[in-house]
């Protein structure tokens, strides 16, 4: 997904940003989806590739601040960037302390919203792979019989085949199949990999 | 006029008033003569009838030859009948026979006589023989008597009692029965005092205590209610400095935060479409130097560039209506609406340790237009005058006046004794954010020139006398 083309969501109550903001992108070959209020992107918004918001403080309504406590509330984990035409201190570290990107006074230097969305959009990116390799990881574990789980979960903490069979009460040799089936399911390609795949999936809470 | 109190002529008694009855122990004959001589000479002089019945010791004969020795035309007197001597045995014994009510009527008629013929009352003296005459009981009937009949009268007398013949008891019966109790021996005098008279006295001593003690009471009450009142005063004026100072901060910060307010809408209003001409003037330049240069987008870019110039232009045209439209007119008086400025401005004066002078003006025609802007360029104004005086070491005074200007318009001046003005500061002084303090914002003088502009007025800034500044506006007076 990480791979597909990037889009940059733009919500700004005044069709002037809007449209140049929008044409200042697909100048610079990025696609843009623009909206009026939070509402509308809400109702719109799809996943279908990395992507960033560019969000104006003064919306109708919710103010664009809110609008960012909303995103964390619905769990939509995209970068934001503010644009305000009269912005104070207090609302940029407010801003910035919610995971805030940037945060630019209009009229900001194209180049400073650009320089922003390629910061945002390398972050969603980053987010996406992550995302990514988790759901990999998981799913691999899923695949695991509960006596592979025992094993890798032995595997993992350093024992040899030997002190494996010992505590399991089973033959070396059985063990050493059980160890390739797992190698093989989660498609780690050392030891190492596969230790650091167990510490993943402990970290997250999966069901190790 | 007749005296309140009259001369005892004895001398520890001294003035006493009418009706009262004194009683006189002696030593001597010589010891009564010696009171009763001053006693009569005292009366003569005051206009009084003299009544002196004389008995053992003292004869008739002892009595004139006293009254001659002392009183020089005593001859004269007595046959006029203004003193007269009577035999006291005779005249006391006549009321054991009749009744002592006769006695008293007897001073009764001598009164008579002596208000009949001119007197101003009657001064009488008996001495008591019947000490001897174990007659007690109808003297002290007869004491009482006298008392009763002497109360309210203009009357005056002394009755006088041997020593020597008196018994312990008696002396003090008899001193009750009067007001004052003397005792004369061998040329001395002594003070008897009755218990009912110390008890009195000590009434009186304990009256007078209590009459100064609820005095130095009073008096400490209301000195510290005094002190409190001060205090009070002290405190109010002291409250209603806070409160003056108070009101100017506040109406400050109202008119900041209102320009504050305004100042953050206005920059909002602007921004949007200045944002968005900056940008699509950048996606325009992109689009033009692209690899492959797309002019559909340039064209498009630069007419919303034109469309959002036009937008600024409007708000800037709604924000010049929307203060134009803002202006209240009213019709007021000049010299009334720089009084309550004046007022307001105390605070800020005493602050910056300076003086103030009003001259108004007379006959000035009323003035239509907004009485709170106007107020405010002359608030700016006299801030401006008071701030340029802040390093001055001469006299700090600002000179306020009204009159009428050429064309009948009222004109208001305000003139400093500051440094004057800088050719610079002569140039840009009326333009925004020019400023010459440090704290300055450098809109004082440039709303006084809009708010009186507005008002079709104008304001003008020379080199004043004094060597500061004076700063003229005219204003249209309204049409009468």
């Amino acid at each position: 997904m990480s791979d597909a083309p990037a889009t940059v969501f733009v919500i700004d109550d005044d069709p002037s940003v809007r449209e140049a903001i929008q044409s200042l992108l697909l100048s610079v070959g990025l696609r843009v989806e623009l909206f009026a209020s939070g509402q509308e992107f809400l109702v719109a918004w799809q996943r279908a590739g990395p992507a960033c918001l560019v969000l104006d403080i003064r919306l109708p309504g919710r103010s664009g601040l809110d609008f960012q406590d909303d995103l964390a509330r619905t769990r939509i984990q995209l970068p934001v960037i503010f644009i305000t035409g009269h912005g104070d201190v207090p609302m940029s570290v407010r801003a910035i302390k919610a995971g805030a990107v940037e945060f630019l006074t209009k009229p900001f230097r194209d180049q400073d919203l650009l320089d922003a969305i390629q910061t945002a959009l390398a972050r969603d990116r980053a987010a996406l792979e992550e995302e990514r390799t988790l759901a990999d990881l998981r799913r691999h574990w899923a695949r695991l019989t509960a006596r592979e789980r025992e094993v890798m979960r032995h595997v993992a903490s350093g024992q040899s085949n030997k002190q494996i069979a010992g505590a399991l009460s089973l033959s070396e040799p059985t063990i050493k199949t059980h160890r390739g089936q797992v190698m093989r399911k989660m498609c780690a390609r050392s030891i190492t990999d596969l230790v650091r795949m167990a510490d993943r999936l402990d970290s997250v809470g999966s069901d190790t | 006029m007749i005296a309140a109190t009259r001369d005892t002529g004895i001398e520890p008694l001294g003035d006493l008033p009418w009706g009262t009855h004194v009683c006189l122990f002696y030593e001597t004959k010589q010891d009564a003569l010696d009171t009763l001589i001053p006693y009569f000479r005292a009366g003569l002089q005051s206009r009084e009838r003299c009544v002196w019945a004389v008995s053992d010791p003292i004869e008739e004969k002892d009595a004139r030859t006293a009254l001659h020795r002392s009183i020089p035309d005593a001859g004269q007197l007595l046959a006029d009948g203004v003193i007269e001597i009577l035999p006291g045995h005779e005249w006391y014994m006549a009321g054991f026979d009749h009744g002592m009510k006769n006695i008293v009527r007897g001073w009764e008629e001598k009164l008579a006589v002596a208000l009949a013929t001119g007197h101003e009352g009657l001064r009488i003296s008996g001495n008591a023989f019947w000490l001897q005459t174990g007659q007690w009981d109808a003297f002290a009937e007869y004491e009482h008597e006298v008392d009763c009949s002497l109360a309210g009268q203009p009357m005056i007398a002394l009755c006088t009692y041997s020593l020597q013949r008196a018994h312990a008891a008696e002396v003090l019966d008899v001193a009750r029965a009067h007001e004052f109790t003397l005792a004369r021996r061998h040329g001395q005098w002594e003070r008897i005092e009755t218990p009912e008279l110390k008890q009195a006295k000590r009434e009186i001593q304990r009256l007078k205590a209590e009459l100064e003690e609820r005095v130095i009471k009073r008096t400490a009450e209301l000195a510290a209610a005094n002190a409190r009142l001060e205090a009070e005063y002290a405190e109010r004026e002291r409250v209603e400095a806070v409160l003056e100072e108070a009101k100017v901060a506040l109406y400050r910060r109202v008119r900041l935060t209102t320009a504050g307010v305004l100042a953050g809408s206005i920059a909002h209003e602007i921004n949007q479409p200045l944002a968005g001409i900056v940008t699509n003037s950048e996606a325009s330049l992109r689009w033009l130097t692209n690899e492959e240069p797309d002019l559909d987008q340039v064209r498009a870019g630069l007419g919303r560039i034109a469309r959002d110039a036009n937008r600024a232009a409007d708000v800037i045209k709604r924000i010049r209506a929307l203060v134009a439209g803002r202006i209240e007119r009213s019709k007021f008086d000049i010299n009334e609406a720089l009084g309550e400025t004046v007022a307001l401005m105390k605070a800020t004066l005493q602050a910056h340790q300076v003086g103030m002078q009003l001259v108004l003006g007379a006959g000035l025609p009323a003035v239509v237009g907004d009485k709170v802007q106007l107020q405010q360029a002359i608030i700016n104004l006299v801030t401006n005058a008071a701030e340029s005086m802040a390093d001055a070491t001469g006299p700090r005074e600002i000179i306020i006046g009204t009159s009428l200007a050429e064309g009948g318009w009222p004109m208001v001046t305000i003139e400093d004794r500051g440094r004057g003005l800088s050719p610079e500061a002569s140039d840009h002084m009326f333009e925004p954010f020019f400023t010459t303090k440090e704290k300055g914002m450098g809109l004082g003088l440039s709303i006084a020139r809009t708010v009186v502009e507005a008002h079709g007025g104008s304001l003008s800034a020379s080199p004043g006398p004094l060597g500061g500044t004076v700063f003229r506006f005219t204003i249209p007076g309204a049409s009468p």
